[in-house]
């Protein structure tokens, strides 16, 4: 266990950013943290990195208390803040010799993690020029090098690709599975589900500064009732399709909006043949036709009522 | 102590590319030491020798201390003057981190905010004693100011200046974290602190109380009678200044930064 927080409070006078949150996180996995803007994640991950106190609870990591033992822990986590943090002023390399020689490296083993971190971002080429030079993207990847150039072994990532080209995301993303694969535990907060699913194993879900869900991927797919949606549009609709689809086991809800018609059927029922199957039957005519599964997005919305954008 | 060292050259580094504080710090004063050397008479007081009335002006207009004379007065002040300014670059190591979230990082870092704090003190005054001999120099090699006939206690007085200013800005963005509000609150107390040592130079007429009470507070008048009496004793005002406004400046600056 490399992370062990257990019933963190965190106050703003009589407001509660963060109420009773436990979790765990194992050595080596992708952590996900998830929330809507105002949940209390990047509260949490403050907390976490000893970025501000916390007013109950009990945080260890690295079987480290925090409160004890901060000096220790901190130079062993490399954070990547939501903001760009960079000094403008300063150029690639010199920003991150600036936050290595803070992290207490210094002559060949600073110079050696410079390199190091350059070429993991795929900044070497670009190492003399000025931030304000970059782009969007490349400012977000020197952002995620001036966290690692210390070889952390626990990195936060709070929203690492916002606002950056799919290009640089996709590049981000790889980095990260990278680090992963390297030994790095990692523990990532984002608003886009997609890169969540795609990374993380376990996944944390807050909402109001409580923890609302927590587990593997499939676990909490398993919270979700509904399993399927298959939204159809046709030609030659008529209600003894509509009335056959509902007739059906295992269909929630059958919904129809002129053409089209939204079907809700509980998991594994294999719906969609049967559902091809009565509208062929009724000789009418498929024009478009999508299927979706529940995703986070749908965990996420199930469980709070809202969406993740919100 | 390696942490405050790193800091501190990286905060000096960052101002030494900043062309508007060359400019600000450099070049604004020789621009001054030209214009005040070029223009004042210095032999305007043996010219006039009284007014109507009677009124003996040679030693109430410009009192002849130190033997300086009016334009080395003012150059001194004017140095002074554009000296102060440069609170506005602590003021911005301060506030800058804030704005541009590397304050965020830093939080997440080992070395304390303390560290963080007295690092970038040392490298704004660095910076800024560092202007400020090159202005005295210059202004000395160029126009031939006259910075006082002691020349330690001269350096000595713009030393705790210095330390004073810089202390100062961190201090002014500790509380105020806008570095233009920053800019203006500087401008606004610099102006009257200049302007009771100005008066004191050119007026005949005997200080007011309220420029007495300016002349009490403002350290542009410590720093200058310090320079212009070449007495030690005169460097008493500015050290107990210093002495206070050093480490409120760094405490302060910690529990923003922490």
């Amino acid at each position: 266990m490399i992370v062990k927080v257990n019933n963190l409070v965190k106050r703003y006078k009589d407001f509660i950013a963060v109420d009773n949150v436990s979790f765990e996180i194992e050595k080596g996995e992708i952590f996900g943290l998830l929330g809507p803007n105002g949940a209390g994640k990047t509260t949490t991950i403050s907390s976490l990195a000893g970025m501000s106190k916390f007013d109950g609870g009990e945080i260890r990591i690295f079987d480290m208390d925090l409160k004890k033992d901060e000096k220790e822990i901190k130079s062993r986590i490399g954070i990547v803040p939501q903001d760009i943090a960079l000094y403008n002023d300063l150029t690639a390399y010199e920003n991150l010799c600036y936050f290595g020689r803070l992290y207490g490296l210094r002559g060949g083993k600073l110079k050696e993690n410079i390199e190091k971190a350059l070429d993991f971002t795929g900044l070497t080429d670009r190492r003399k020029d000025y931030p304000s030079k970059y782009s969007g993207g490349m400012k977000r990847r020197l952002n995620i090098a001036c966290a690692i150039v210390h070889q952390p072994e626990l990195i936060i990532m709070d929203e690492p690709t916002v606002g950056i080209d799919p290009q640089s995301r996709n590049h981000i993303l790889k980095s990260i599975k990278k680090l992963n694969e390297e030994g790095s535990t990692i523990i990532y907060t984002s608003h886009y589900m997609e890169e969540v699913e795609e990374l993380c194993s376990n996944i944390l879900i807050m909402d109001r500064g409580r923890v609302i869900a927590k587990g593997s991927q499939s676990q909490l797919k398993s919270l979700v009732a509904v399993d399927e949606t298959i939204d159809v549009e046709l030609s030659g609709m008529n209600f003894s399709i509509v009335d056959k689809i509902k007739a059906l086991d295992g269909v929630i809800d059958c919904v129809v909006d002129g053409t089209k018609l939204k079907i809700v059927s509980k998991k594994q029922n294999h719906m969609l043949g049967r559902v091809i199957g009565i509208i062929s039957d009724c000789a009418a005519e498929i024009i478009s036709l999508n299927v979706e599964t529940p995703n986070l997005e749908t965990v996420f919305l199930t469980l709070t009522g809202k969406t993740l954008r919100n | 102590m390696s942490d405050i060292i790193t800091v501190a050259s990286f905060t000096l580094r960052r101002y030494v590319r900043k062309p508007l504080a060359i400019v600000l710090f450099i070049f604004a004063p020789l621009l001054l030491f030209a214009f005040i050397s070029g223009s004042t008479m210095n032999s305007f007081v043996s010219d006039v020798k009284s007014v109507p009335g009677g009124t003996s002006l040679v030693n109430s207009f410009i009192a002849p201390e130190g033997g300086l004379e009016t334009a080395d007065r003012e150059c001194i002040v004017f140095m002074l003057m554009t000296l102060f300014y440069f609170a506005v670059l602590s003021c911005q190591s301060v506030t800058g981190d804030f704005k541009n979230g590397i304050n965020t990082r830093f939080k997440a870092c080992p070395a304390g905010a303390l560290k963080n704090i007295i690092g970038k003190s040392a490298g704004s005054f660095v910076l800024l004693f560092g202007f400020s001999i090159l202005n005295l120099i210059l202004g000395k090699l160029i126009f031939g100011v006259n910075f006082g006939s002691n020349m330690i206690i001269t350096i000595a007085t713009l030393f705790l200046y210095c330390i004073i200013t810089n202390s100062f800005g961190i201090l002014l963005s500790a509380f105020i974290r806008n570095i233009y509000v920053c800019c203006v609150l500087d401008f606004f107390i610099n102006f009257p602190m200049m302007f009771v040592v100005m008066y004191k130079i050119f007026s005949p007429i005997k200080i007011t109380p309220m420029f007495s009470f300016l002349s009490a507070i403002s350290i542009h008048n410590y720093a200058f009678n310090a320079i212009v009496t070449t007495e030690w004793s005169a460097l008493l005002p500015l050290l107990a200044i210093a002495a206070v406004i050093t480490p409120l400046s760094l405490l302060v600056g910690r529990r923003v930064l922490r």
